[in-house]
């Protein structure tokens, strides 16, 4: 991948792939078996700081019920073992492709975007907010905008 | 105005009167006129087959409160889900005031 132009950061392990997430990198490659934990769970760890990062995971087993789970809500690619290089790059243009086609249609779709009202009792204040959590995609693809 | 509003359900909410009395009133009644799209969310168990809104389609699925399953970000997941369709179906059928 080093004839590519892309400028590209390696880790061995999960605290060195959080270090180097505050680069804000365009895409990440995560193995769902690393040294320090598992790529799925640091993946929807490192998409709360930088939600624009494109990240796939690759794997070389069968990803558990509750992963598997993770990667559909949060839209994450599973590439499995065997792969080529071209494979990881074909898949990083695309989704680089998609980001870029879909800031358009975001932008577009500000106008048109569903108002949404959340009534609750005060004491339901945290599921709120955990509800909000996994309705967050639909307002970064700009489906619904969130009333206050 | 909100096209699309989320009733989190439990006895809370049905105990409180600005929440079952004015919140949920109004959303009912705009609901009726197609003026928004109400979705009850069951958070916590409570009785709510008589309540006004039980002819709404609830989630998470089959009504089931999310407390009630062993994986709550699952059940959430899944009421996710749901109104992510609603809200794609609704995209172009709400008349917009």
């Amino acid at each position: 991948m080093a004839d590519t132009g892309w400028k590209i950061l390696t880790a061995e392990s999960a605290t060195q792939a959080t270090r180097l997430m505050r680069e804000k990198p365009d895409a990440a490659v995560l193995d769902y078996m690393l040294p320090d934990g598992n790529g799925v769970e640091l993946a929807v760890e490192l998409l709360q700081s930088a939600p624009r990062t494109q990240v796939i995971i690759m794997t070389g087993t069968i990803l558990p019920a509750e992963e598997e789970a993770l990667c559909e809500e949060h839209n994450l690619p599973v590439l499995r073992k065997p792969f080529l290089a071209s494979d990881v790059m074909n898949q990083i243009r695309s989704r680089l492709g998609m980001q870029q086609a879909s800031a358009g249609d975001v932008e577009a779709a500000q106008g048109r975007a569903l108002k949404v009202f959340v009534s609750y009792s005060h004491r339901d204040e945290a599921w709120q907010k955990r509800l909000d959590k996994h309705l967050s995609t639909l307002k970064h693809m700009g489906i619904i905008h969130r009333l206050a | 105005m909100a096209d699309l509003i989320l009733l989190l359900i439990s006895p809370d909410f049905l105990a409180s009167d600005y929440c079952y009395g004015k919140e949920m009133d109004r959303a009912l009644e705009r609901h009726q006129r197609h003026e928004a799209h109400v979705i009850p969310v069951i958070v916590r168990p409570v009785d709510w087959e008589k309540a006004p809104f039980s002819y709404l389609q609830a989630v998470p699925k089959d009504g089931k409160a999310i407390t009630l399953w062993a994986n709550k970000d699952q059940a959430l997941m899944d009421a996710a889900k749901s109104i992510r369709k609603a809200a794609e179906e609704l995209s172009g059928t709400i008349r917009r005031g």
